[in-house]
């Protein structure tokens, strides 16, 4: 069974084609995570996928119905990017309001205690931050145990807690059998959750494939700069660290990890051998990702 | 069909903007004068006896155009912007992201709003029956007609409001056509409207032709004045039952409009 289905997506407006005969799979029960740039097309594929906007041509289709199925929004849980609130209800009120329209039973006070708005679920939600809003409206996308749930870029605006909360929420309701649609421009939000990622660049899909595979393709994923006493001596500890290649650039230490916790690793070993004045971490950035994928 | 969530959501939604009680203040304060001056002032002349259906054949046959102009602009008020600012703020994305069709949105923006409107008249209607009491014979049968009719053509202009703001994308676009339909409905009202159309077709001035009157009332502020005379006692003859049809249409056909340019738009 597939949770969503795209055909030949394709929005234009004007000239301008903002997504271009996408072809997109999303299997049931899978996470999957949509990753891509400001302005390479995922809410425009969303808004198709959600009945907020119309095809120029092709279709999308949600557990092979049309998006404009009322039926099928039952078992969907929203989180749009650009949406609003109603400033003059409160935050319970549209937990309700999302209870009611879902015709399901789940009790306010607990989908707002996993988003953690409990203690201002009674104040008007035209006074919240952008960040309160966001997990309201994750809130209320988790009423009626949606079967799927479309999320465009849920932890931006976030603060890290809230940002690994929403991706908590993601493993629980995948757990419980729920297919995820997670977008985001930064592939360190998605990459802990998801099963399989797809980049959008420029209106098309550029790569669709598991984390792991991708990583492998992309090579380095994270650089650990050091700044030390020796450094051909730090070099050579570095070297001595399996999956890591370590190169001397303007008097420092840099190390390209495939892994993450590799950094740990190279550190240890390397204040072993000299003092470490300072180091930095990147992770590489989509920009990076997308040169692999796209030139590589 | 989940309009009623919809009506529940804006009624609760609307009824905590300031801006609405303040369009009750105005309506109280209309009507309260109104049978201020029907009572007393009128009263002192000894000319005219005071009853119900006096106080409101006065409001629905010589005060029309004022009552209807300012039902028309409370109505429409209520309504224009409903769905167009769900747009602008994209909290339409949180309504549609639940399962509510575009119609039940529609509807069900009519109904709450329809009730918020009858919620902000009710002060008034009952200021005013308050002054009602004092009178010779109160005859409130007739005022509940009044009551009635008057909610009605408040409700027609509140559909034609979620109308216009359904058919239109920025909130620029349908203050500017309401405010072009309200000085439309005013100026049709004073029968220079009529009067040009009737002189263009058949070169004649005036109400000479039989379908002047039919003409005169294809608003529903002047359709307001032919049914208020059924209310107050007079035939229900053609023309009536024409008037009653023209506020229905406002009701409806604005909206169908609306609801099809809605229906596909892009939100």
């Amino acid at each position: 069974m597939t949770a969503i289905r795209t055909d030949g997506l394709t929005k234009r407006y004007g000239e301008t084609v903002a997504v271009d005969s996408l072809d997109l799979r999303v299997e049931d029960g899978s996470v999957f995570g949509f990753l891509g740039p400001n302005g390479a097309g995922k809410t425009t594929t969303i808004d198709m996928i959600l009945d907020y906007a119309t095809p120029t041509e092709g279709e999308a289709t949600v557990f092979g119905s049309s998006p404009d199925d009322v039926d099928i929004r039952r078992r969907v849980g929203v989180l749009p990017e650009d949406f609003g609130v109603y400033p003059r209800l409160t935050g319970r009120e549209h937990v309700e309001f999302a209870v009611e329209s879902k015709r399901a039973d789940d009790d306010p006070e607990e989908l707002l205690e996993r988003v953690a708005l409990e203690d201002d679920a009674d104040k008007r939600a035209g006074g919240y931050s952008k960040g309160m809003r966001k997990r309201l409206l994750l809130a209320t996308a988790l009423v009626g145990e949606p079967d799927l749930l479309v999320l465009d870029e849920p932890t931006s605006g976030l603060d890290p807690n809230g940002a690994r909360r929403v991706r908590e929420i993601v493993s629980e309701e995948n757990d419980r059998g729920a297919t995820v649609f997670f977008s985001s421009h930064i592939l360190g939000q998605v990459e802990a959750v998801c099963d399989t990622v797809g980049i959008m660049r420029d209106g098309e899909m550029a790569a669709v494939d598991s984390v792991e595979r991708l990583r492998d393709r992309l090579g380095s994923v994270s650089r650990l700069t050091l700044v030390v006493d020796d450094t051909e001596a730090a070099a050579e500890a570095a070297r001595g660290v399996e999956g890591v290649e370590p190169t001397v650039e303007d008097g420092a230490v840099v190390v390209s990890c495939a892994e993450p916790r590799l950094k740990l690793d190279v550190l240890d070993a390397v204040r072993n051998v000299t003092r470490v004045d300072d180091f930095t971490t990147t992770e590489s950035s989509l920009d990076d990702v997308f040169e692999e994928v796209t030139h590589g | 069909m989940t309009w009623r969530d919809v009506a529940k959501k804006e009624f609760r939604d609307a009824v905590r903007a300031r801006s609405l009680w303040a369009l009750a203040a105005v309506f109280a304060v209309f009507m309260v004068a109104t049978t201020y001056v029907h009572a007393f002032v009128f009263a002192a002349t000894d000319e005219v006896e005071q009853t119900g259906t006096s106080f409101v054949s006065g409001v629905v046959g010589q005060g029309s155009a004022f009552v209807a102009a300012l039902v028309a602009l409370l109505g429409l008020l209520v309504g224009y912007a409903t769905v167009v600012d769900e747009r602008d703020s994209g909290s339409i994305k949180f309504l549609l992201g639940l399962p509510h069709s575009r119609l039940d949105v529609v509807l069900g923006k009519v109904a709450g709003r329809s009730a918020v409107l009858v919620a902000a008249f009710a002060v008034g209607f009952v200021a005013s029956a308050a002054f009602l009491v004092t009178y010779d014979s109160p005859d409130f049968g007739v005022y509940l007609g009044f009551v009635a009719l008057t909610s009605l053509l408040g409700i027609a202009f509140v559909s034609t409001g979620v109308g216009l703001s359904s058919a239109v994308a920025s909130r620029r676009r349908v203050t500017a056509v309401t405010f072009a339909l309200l000085f439309l409905l005013v100026f049709w009202d004073t029968g220079a409207g009529p009067a040009i159309v009737v002189y263009a077709l058949t070169g004649e001035f005036g109400p000479a032709v039989w379908w002047y009157d039919y003409l005169a009332a294809v608003f529903p502020n002047v359709a307001y004045a032919n049914v208020g005379a059924l209310i107050v006692g007079g035939d229900f003859d053609r023309l009536v039952a024409y008037s009653l049809a023209v506020i229905v249409a406002w009701a409806v056909v604005p909206l169908a409009f609306g609801y099809y340019r809605f229906r596909d738009a892009d939100v």
